[in-house]
């Protein structure tokens, strides 16, 4: 993880354009949970699978009262495209410039060749980081039960919260 | 920091199983009809078990990953069809062979290539006898942490490696502990 980023305390603030090229900031997901899932590239056969997974995923996700915010160093017009050909209803965020700047806030970003690292970040309603998953090889996606297995205990804490109120 | 790379959920007499039930050593595939990648490994897997038959069983559960492949879940509830009358495996074979031609005809004519009363086979495709089967392996595929198609499970723990022959035996012999094979 980033030096910079600790559980529990506030994800950073972002905000890129999507495939439509409207602004998307992550405050506006205050409220619900939210999934930030960092992928390398575009078009790539693991990326496919692993947004077409989430993808296929999306309304069980949903059901966690959670959103999902892909992010990579693509333009937006690929983000476009690839959506389109994909089937991807979630946002694909473009983080092409300034280049990985949100994937480096995040400490994800690969100087090697100027990609990202691909990560999950969950973040809870009140816009503070519960979790992480950052790849150890880039060409492996992460199992789809990680989700659910972060958003379970998300949940599961918010469930408490109730309790006491 | 989240990680999960192993089998949640048994392997029970209900899985589709390829050769000898008791072997030692069990690879799950979790497939999807309509995936190329799926239809490159299958003659791999079957190679793997067809050579190792005491050693090495293979258990298929669908994944079919509709928003990308169309036709993947038809196909997996004519497997499941297939398998009702026995020939699940001519069915699975059938499949990848003629992948992805799976509109209502060339479903009909593999049946009965292969076999199948079709009569039976129209009923329970057109009621969707066999749909749950299919959702409830792929809700199992999420609950063991599938990561793409095929995701392969070698004795529970996931094997994110190249699915060619010789790496997959390699990778058999170690989780097997180097047993002979």
């Amino acid at each position: 993880m980033a030096q910079t980023l600790q559980l529990n305390k506030p994800a950073p603030e972002f905000t890129l354009p999507d495939g439509n090229r409207t602004k998307v900031n992550l405050k506006d997901f205050r409220g619900k949970s939210v999934v930030l899932a960092f992928y390398p590239a575009d078009w790539s056969p693991v990326c496919t699978n692993e947004l077409a997974i989430i993808q296929e995923t999306l309304e069980d996700i949903r059901g966690y009262n959670a959103e999902v915010l892909a992010i990579s160093v693509d333009n937006v017009w690929s983000h476009k495209a690839w959506a389109q050909q994909q089937h991807i209803s979630f946002p694909l965020l473009s983080d092409f410039w300034p280049h990985g700047e949100v994937a480096r806030t995040y400490g994800v970003f690969r100087d090697e060749d100027g990609i990202s690292n691909r990560a999950l970040f969950f973040i809870d309603k009140s816009g503070n980081l519960r979790n992480t998953w950052i790849a150890e090889n880039p060409a492996v996606a992460p199992g789809i039960n990680i989700i659910f297995d972060a958003l379970e205990v998300i949940q599961g804490a918010h469930q408490t919260e109730a309790r006491r109120a | 920091m989240l990680d999960q790379r192993m089998q949640r959920t048994p392997v029970t007499d209900a899985d589709w199983c390829m050769i000898d039930p008791n072997a030692p050593v069990t690879i799950l595939e979790y497939g999807d009809f309509e995936c190329p990648y799926c239809a490159m490994a299958a003659p791999v897997l079957e190679r793997i078990v067809v050579e190792n038959p005491d050693a090495i069983r293979l258990i298929y559960r669908h994944f079919p990953v509709t928003t990308v492949h169309p036709l993947s879940l038809i196909a997996a509830e004519a497997a499941e069809a297939g398998g009702a009358q026995g020939k699940f495996w001519q069915m699975h074979n059938a499949l990848f062979a003629n992948q992805p031609r799976f509109e209502s005809d060339s479903l009909r004519q593999l049946s009965r290539a292969i076999g199948l009363d079709i009569r039976r086979f129209d009923r329970e495709m057109e009621a969707h006898v066999h749909l749950q089967e299919v959702k409830q392996d792929f809700r199992r595929g999420v609950q063991d942490g599938v990561n793409g198609t095929p995701t392969l499970l070698i004795n529970r723990v996931r094997y994110d490696g190249p699915r060619e022959y010789d790496a997959i035996l390699s990778a058999i012999a170690a989780v097997a502990g180097a047993r002979e094979l």
